[in-house]
């Protein structure tokens, strides 16, 4: 009896202390067990918003390594790694995609493009040309950006739901071009592309995101051998006497088109430099006859100098005949300039006819020899041009001092087009008000025509200077 | 069971022994328990701080991301222009008109008004939507507002019933001159020279290579020139804070940067 007593006398003890241990342990369990959720709640969403950053960046990335090498100039050109990757002009449904998978994984079956026929319609894809290329993302083993695949593609009205012409109808074919302001379906211009960019980070988010670009040409077109702007007043040498002498405004690859031999800006000009070139018979081009002309091929291109497209703001004119036009047509070349030299005696920067390349020199540029092939491109020189035997073809802008001399009494020619034009006064550099005298001095004339206008040199002197987005938008998934 | 050790050991424990053992459990568990109330409270205000700041960080991304994606489609995407609600004329809606001077002549953008004209999904609709973001004077909730383009004024079109709808809660901003100067108490680097902050600043798209900040870009300063939105949101927590009573505060930044071209 008193041992039963006894063993309820413990129970009951111990009992008390489990119940109080049970329910403070309850109590401290369920605090923390929200203070977790909670926590887990935090966590996810500021982890939502990093995730959709970090994708957004990421594809953003690859936006950007598919037009940066779209541009020949750049080291890592689609052509230069995989020649012909990218076509002049690609067909529809001609598809590029530059790849970057995560260890071995083959991105395009692992993530597909299920977007191409969204915009192209359905099958689209399976018929399509597809071309691939490594991204350059990841540099020795160290991995890039988290992009996996980057698209670039034609674009027709269908593929991105817009009416370009207005004419109430989405055309499915007709490859879309940009004219330097508005996309057209008239093949004007050049070609638009499409760069499509998904992004797929560890954690799944993914992001797709869109460029429509398109080239923009440095097109400088100076339409005759020798362009002479600003006041030319007699009181410099203009060409060579010499029966051996002589500038063409003949366009050498296309002969049926005939330039001015030299064109002046004013009537006071034209009329100066008529009295310079003589006999009338060595500057033939527009105006000319069949034989040796009877009159020197010189006009004035005055109106087309003074609404001069603005080779970087389509749409917008410059007045090349005022001191303000050339200088800002000078600090844009400058800003789409190669190399920019105090003179001339790298020549290993001039390029050549398959890679012209754009020169500014801030000095004076002394050109000799008969380099094979001549350097090519747009040379723009602020001091005097020296210039000797064949070293150089494509576009000459002397537009500064405005004088080109040649530099010693030899065979001489050069082809493509001359731009003089005097802005700083020759001997203190101070700027002029107005464009001053320019100089063209000749020592000897050999191997007539010396100077000669040609439109295919100039054309492939104009380069490519960037794929300029034409708009961007993202893809909602 | 006479045996006097035999009692004593089954008396199990005296009174004042229990008093004692009562009295010591008593002191633990009201210390526990105190300091559990406290850091409860504490977790209450802060989750209703972090509640508020999480809400305005949201809509931060929110802007950015809507400045990110503005002005699609642009004109140059079309030969022959479309109805004037197929196409976003300018990335930003400018009020009265898109070549009023932000600052100075423009009802829209200002400090605390921005509409963004693109289209925010073009594979639903080919309609332009106007996305307005507004904090209205005298008032601490951002509006935010989302309606198709129409041939009308982005501001007017935006101020129907029912379009905008509160969107961050307790934004400072455009505080009183009072509130300000509570908030400089506790927090003196805020709010520099006691002004209110606006919640955007533009960066115009100059003919040059330099964006300017808008009001020094001259001609340029004109909604269509707009190239960079830099937002910042003073958001207060709906709770004080519970050990000092003071106001809680966060002020956030973000930038938006526009990528299609502005006209």
């Amino acid at each position: 009896m008193s041992a039963t007593r006894q063993r309820r006398c413990t129970n009951s003890e111990e009992g008390v202390a489990l119940l109080i241990a049970i329910s403070a342990l309850l109590l401290i369990s369920v605090v923390a067990i929200s203070l977790i959720i909670a926590a887990g709640m935090e966590t996810s969403l500021s982890g939502n918003y990093r995730s959709s950053t970090s994708a957004y960046y990421a594809a953003r990335a690859g936006l950007e390594e598919g037009r940066g090498r779209l541009l020949p100039r750049n080291p890592d050109y689609f052509n230069a790694t995989s020649p012909a990757f990218i076509p002049a002009a690609l067909t529809l449904h001609d598809v590029r995609y530059v790849t970057n998978p995560t260890g071995a994984e083959n991105v395009l079956t692992a993530y597909p493009d299920t977007e191409y026929d969204t915009e192209f319609g359905a099958g689209s894809l399976a018929g399509a040309t597809v071309k691939t290329i490594a991204s350059i993302s990841p540099v020795a083993g160290i991995a890039g950006a988290l992009y996996k695949w980057v698209r670039i593609n034609p674009i027709t009205e269908k593929s991105i739901n817009l009416d370009v012409n207005g004419d109430h109808v989405e055309d499915p074919t007709t490859l879309l071009f940009f004219d330097g302001q508005h996309l057209n379906l008239t093949a004007t211009g050049q070609q638009a592309l499409e760069v499509t960019s998904l992004a797929v980070l560890p954690n799944g988010t993914q992001k797709i995101l869109q460029y429509v670009v398109a080239p923009v040409i440095l097109s400088l077109n100076f339409p005759a051998a020798v362009t002479a702007v600003g006041n030319y007043t007699g009181a410099t040498s203009f060409g060579n006497q010499s029966a051996g002498f002589g500038i063409s405004g003949t366009d050498f690859c296309n002969p049926a088109s005939q330039q001015y031999a030299v064109a002046g800006t004013s009537p006071a000009s034209v009329t100066n430099l008529s009295a310079k070139l003589t006999p009338a018979g060595n500057y033939p081009g527009t105006g000319g006859s069949a034989g040796p002309p009877a009159t020197a091929s010189v006009g004035s291109n005055a109106a087309a100098m003074q609404n001069f497209p603005d080779p970087l703001h389509p749409g917008q004119m410059l007045d090349l005949t005022t001191i303000a036009g050339l200088n800002q047509l000078v600090s844009e070349i400058q800003s789409s300039a190669d190399y920019t030299m105090t003179d001339c005696s790298n020549t290993s920067n001039l390029g050549s006819a398959s890679s012209p390349t754009v020169v500014m020199v801030t000095g004076n540029c002394s050109l000799s020899g008969n380099p094979s092939p001549p350097g090519s491109g747009i040379l723009l020189v602020q001091g005097d041009v020296q210039y000797v035997d064949h070293p150089y073809d494509g576009l000459i802008l002397a537009i500064g001092t405005g004088a080109f001399q040649q530099s010693a009494s030899r065979l001489t020619h050069f082809y493509g087009s001359l731009v003089l034009a005097q802005t700083v006064n020759p001997s203190t550099h101070a700027p002029l008000g107005t464009p001053g005298t320019p100089t063209l001095s000749w020592l000897a004339g050999t191997g007539n025509p010396n100077l000669q206008y040609d439109s295919c040199l100039v054309a492939n002197a104009q380069p490519t200077i960037t794929y300029k987005p034409l708009s961007f938008r993202e893809i909602s998934q | 069971m006479s045996d006097p050790r035999t009692i004593k050991r089954q008396a199990g424990f005296s009174l004042l022994e229990l008093l004692v053992a009562a009295a010591m459990f008593l002191i633990v568990a009201g210390t526990a328990f105190t300091l559990l109330g406290a850091a409860q409270k504490r977790y209450q205000t802060d989750s209703q701080i972090l509640a508020s700041f999480q809400e305005a960080r949201l809509g931060l991304d929110q802007i950015v991301r809507d400045v990110n994606d503005s002005g699609y489609p642009p004109p140059n995407h079309f030969s022959v222009l479309p109805a004037a609600n197929l196409y976003a004329a300018t990335p930003f809606a400018g009020s009265p008109s898109a070549a009023c001077f932000i600052g100075t002549t423009c009802a829209s953008p200002q400090d605390f008004d921005l509409i963004i004209e693109t289209n925010l999904d073009p594979s639903s609709s080919p309609n332009v939507q106007w996305v307005r973001y507004q904090l209205p004077a005298g008032s601490t909730t951002l509006m935010r507002g989302v309606t198709n383009k129409v041939a009308m004024d982005p501001v007017a079109a935006t101020s129907a019933a029912g379009v905008m709808v509160p969107y961050v809660q307790n934004v400072m901003n455009n505080a009183t001159a009072g509130q300000i100067s509570a908030i400089r108490a506790v927090y003196p680097t805020m709010f520099p020279g006691g002004a209110p902050v606006p919640i955007f600043a533009y960066t115009c798209e100059t003919s040059g290579t330099t964006p300017l900040s808008c009001p020094t870009a001259g001609a340029f300063n004109t909604p269509q020139n707009i190239l960079d939105v830099e937002i910042t949101l003073i958001v207060q927590a709906t709770a004080v804070d519970a050990q000092t009573g003071l106001p809680r505060l966060v002020e956030l930044h973000g930038r938006g940067h526009r990528l299609n071209p502005n006209q």
